[in-house]
């Protein structure tokens, strides 16, 4: 097999995706990232009074007095630099073991980013990092070329946001930038006040020592013989943020396996015909989930199905369904693009893999808009459409017409001071 | 886990159960003088064989030689900068010092650029100030003229720009430059095909946009209301198109001797009948001039359709014959119906009529007293015989066409309300026993058959 040099990627790039709920590292031409970290982190405070970031997907889980969980990233945009080049240093060097020095980088970046963070962004590659070559891309245009389309309406399902953003050949359209925080983290919290509608006592798995089984017995006509869970003693000391990821863990378990949404509008009756599904909790006891999470899995649809028990269950104002807010967003743009877009809509980001959600999304997207034909694209894999973004800047830092658009340190330094501006017109 | 599950899993006996027994078999003692690895080897214990096995797949042949890569510098002319990326090439293209081979994609597209000069004296603008005009050629070329974009982050204080204020700005200024440095009758292909593409109709964009939307905002009622409108126009423009084909049949059988200008005339008994005249006196001009249509109305015996003795009348135009005359004995030439070799008969060879028709020419023929089957069918008789089938087919014909147009005007008349026409279809309709233009035969012909009716 000749090897053409064509196929090579003509740069050694690195390409980083940053997010609310993990951050991905790999190299441009590949298909999947190599290495994905959770963006949550642990905070020990050391006995002589400095603290010490834990940043590794399995220690974080281990129940330690003392540790805190925080999330540098918040809203999609990082807050904590700190933090978040710790994690990106640990993820280069440690987990794919290159020199930053030697590499070019492309960071993805949230399509509502503020300026302030694009030029820190900028600065923390060149200085902290010190690559040689950098470039931003929103997240929305990497979303649109990971489906192959250069015009495409992309509606990205996060963990803190929904948004809709519209891409025109390449570029995003500002003006049609919808978002709302309907989405993974809301979906948790009002998953949790289903589990204690139900008055079911999510035991974190930490806790358990061992499940509670059940024997049947040899004899049929016999009771089952049931044997508790056995937990550990409580650790002291534990951290209510320490706490609190845990449980997620449980509810985003749930989110995974159970959730559902219908493709027709709510209703009891169509719900209550479905195979309800069964979960099973750390500590081993198993419940059947039958209209509940259809009922929760319409959330996100009509947000008036939310339980309103906390703050973080209610839905926050103006929140819209789905379909409404893709059509805020299309009638935002001009008239000659909307059918355009109504037929290229691209869904991704993890909270978008809800069975029943891409044909429910479809059916209200037609019926507000009947006059265009809809189409709404997904890709069909799971780990496609959570690393959707970072397979786009894989892609675009591997295209040959992208070489000459890399900012190098030497513009960096030549630019000096103004910065903020430099980065908004080069990086566009 | 329990530990009996652990035991299960290791396999371990269960506990209690020591293995107290050594094994005390030594097998064989080795004899004198032969080192004990030598016996271990020739003795009864010999070394189990080793059986080897390919667990690998053969190692890929390749007839190439290996390449030699390096970790080659490159620069990008199309950057400003100098900036020195390294990339793995062959070495044998690291030596020739190729051009980077992705220059070629870097594609400016070309932006009419204008002088101060020329803006002060072409450009100016009550609505746009000279800096508003710069800074949206900029963002022009910076977004290659996507102008969604540009005016997605058209961002000037104090004004709000529509697409196609901006559209409408940029062109009216290229336009004027491009006319102005090259005068319309001096530009080369490339310059006026640029020209024309730059025409940019403000008006008709926003309308047209409007109607965009409005068409893409219709109610699913609304489009099924079109879509049955849509169909409704299809259908009846459809039967407009078959009416005048119908009208145009009728009238090439009727061979229209008068213009349609003055159709009064002819709504009256005395009218039609002053009609039926004229085209006798006309048939009679042509016939004499022309025997030979005589001979070509009588079917020849193979077939006939209803059309060739009408169109031999719808002929006006004297036909002129070189050569002898048919009759002239002296050329040795004759006329007559075509010989068919062997014997034949005859009555078989009389055309038939399309099937539809049939039943109604023999009840025609009946009516009249004629027999439809020929008792003697000699030449001349089976000749007027086909004659008649012919005559009755036209009228038939006719008849059915006067039957469908009395009932369009009928319906006309009614849609129309008021008008009434003058008695006109009842004269017509009576078909056979009033005086109908039959158009088919010659004139005698036609006489002797309307006595006959009448």
């Amino acid at each position: 097999m000749s090897r053409n040099s064509a196929n090579l990627v003509e740069i050694p790039a690195l390409v980083i995706d940053p997010g609310t709920c993990s951050t991905r590292f790999g190299f441009a031409g590949e298909e999947t990232p190599e290495v994905i970290l959770p963006s949550k982190y642990g905070v020990l405070q050391g006995s002589n009074g400095d603290r010490k970031n834990i940043i590794d997907e399995l220690q974080i889980h281990a129940p330690i007095p003392g540790m805190e969980i925080t999330n540098g990233t918040n809203d999609g945009i990082i807050q904590d630099w700190e933090s978040t080049l710790q994690i990106w240093n640990k993820g280069l060097k440690n987990k794919l073991k290159v020199d930053p020095t030697e590499y070019a980088m492309m960071i993805t970046e949230p399509s509502w980013n503020t300026q302030a963070v694009r030029q820190q962004t900028m600065e923390a590659v060149f200085e902290q990092l010190q690559a040689p070559a950098f470039y931003l891309t929103k997240q929305a245009v990497c979303a649109a070329f990971a489906s192959n389309k250069a015009t495409a309406l992309i509606v990205d399902l996060g963990t803190d946001n929904a948004t809709v953003t519209p891409v025109v050949d390449g570029i995003a359209v500002r003006k049609g930038i919808v978002k709302q925080l309907v989405a993974g983290n809301f979906l948790n919290a009002n998953i949790k006040s289903l589990f204690s509608k139900m008055n079911i006592n999510a035991v974190p798995h930490y806790q358990v020592a061992r499940k509670s089984i059940v024997i049947e017995s040899s004899r049929p006509g016999n009771a089952e013989e049931v044997k508790p869970a056995v937990f550990y003693d409580p650790i002291d000391g534990l951290t209510d943020s320490y706490k609190e990821f845990k449980n997620k863990r449980i509810v985003e378990e749930w989110k995974e396996s159970v959730l559902e949404t219908l493709e027709t509008p709510f209703d009891e009756f169509k719900a209550s015909t479905k195979n309800p599904k069964h979960f099973e909790f750390p500590d081993g006891s198993n419940y059947q989930f039958g209209v509940d999470r259809f009922r929760v899995g319409e959330i996100l649809l009509n947000p008036s199905f939310a339980s309103n028990d906390s703050s973080e269950s209610t839905p926050p104002e103006n929140a819209v369904g789905l379909h409404n807010l893709v059509y805020q967003s299309i009638v935002a743009c001009e008239s000659e693009l909307r059918s355009q877009l109504f037929n290229n809509i691209v869904l991704t980001g993890g909270t978008s893999l809800i069975p029943g959600l891409t044909e429910r999304l479809q059916g209200e997207l037609q019926r507000l808009a009947p006059g265009n034909r809809v189409n709404v694209h997904t890709s069909g894999d799971s780990t496609y459409r959570s690393n959707a973004s970072w397979l786009g800047g894989s892609i675009l830092a591997s295209l040959d017409n992208f070489q000459h658009l890399w900012v190098s340190k030497q513009e960096y330094d030549e630019v000096g001071v103004d910065r903020a501006l430099f980065v908004e017109k080069r990086c566009k | 886990m329990s530990g009996a599950d652990i035991r299960d899993v290791f396999e371990l006996p269960p506990p209690g159960a020591v293995n107290k027994q050594k094994p005390k078999s030594q097998g064989e003692k080795r004899p004198e003088g032969i080192s004990r690895e030598l016996f271990s080897l020739l003795g009864e214990n010999s070394a189990p064989l080793a059986i080897y096995q390919k667990k690998f797949k053969e190692k890929p042949k390749s007839n190439q030689k290996a390449k030699n890569w390096v970790w080659h510098p490159f620069r990008n002319p199309s950057r400003g900068d100098d900036l020195a990326l390294h990339h793995w090439v062959l070495k044998s293209e690291a030596e020739s010092e190729a051009p980077y081979k992705f220059e070629k994609f870097n594609t400016i597209l070309f932006i009419q650029d204008y002088t101060d000069d020329e803006y002060r004296e072409l450009l100016e603008d009550e609505d746009w100030s000279k800096e508003e005009t710069d800074y949206l050629f900029k963002l022009c070329r910076e977004f290659d003229l996507r102008f969604f974009v540009i005016a997605d982050r058209y961002q000037w204080p104090g004004k709000n720009r529509t697409l196609e204020d901006l559209k409408d700005r940029f062109y009216a200024v290229s336009r004027k430059t491009l006319t102005a440095r090259n005068p319309i009758n001096g530009m080369t292909a490339a310059q006026s095909s640029l020209l024309n593409s730059m025409e940019y109709n403000k008006e008709q964009e926003v309308i047209r946009k409007n109607y965009l939307v409005g068409l893409a905002s219709r109610t699913p009622e609304e489009v099924a209301e079109e879509e049955a409108l849509f169909i409704e126009l299809k259908r009846i423009e459809s039967l407009q198109s078959k009416l005048l084909s119908d009208r145009e049949e009728v009238l090439k059988l009727l061979d229209e001797q008068k213009s349609t200008e003055d159709l009064q005339s002819f709504h009256t008994s005395a009218g039609v009948s002053g009609l039926i005249q004229d085209m006798v006196n006309a048939r009679r001009v042509t016939k004499t001039e022309d025997p030979a249509t005589n001979y070509s109305a009588p079917s020849s015996g193979v077939s006939s359709s209803v059309s060739t003795p009408a169109r031999s009348f719808a002929l006006n135009a004297p036909k002129v014959r070189y050569g002898p005359s048919p009759n002239d004995a002296k050329s040795g030439i004759s006329w007559h119906e075509k010989l068919h070799s062997g014997c034949f008969v005859r009555s078989q060879k009389i055309p038939a009529v399309k099937a539809s028709l049939v039943q109604k020419v023999h009840a025609t023929m009946n009516e009249l007293g004629v027999s439809s089957r020929l008792i003697m069918p000699t030449a001349k008789v089976s000749e007027k015989y086909v004659e008649l089938q012919n005559t009755i087919v036209i009228l038939l014909e006719l008849k059915r066409q006067l039957d469908r147009f009395s009932q369009e005007s009928d319906i006309q008349g009614r849609l129309n309300g008021s008008k009434k026409r003058p008695a006109s279809p009842d004269t017509i309709e009576d078909g056979r026993n009033k005086k109908l233009i039959t158009g088919s035969g010659d004139t005698s012909r036609r006489n002797v058959y309307n006595n006959d009716v009448l």
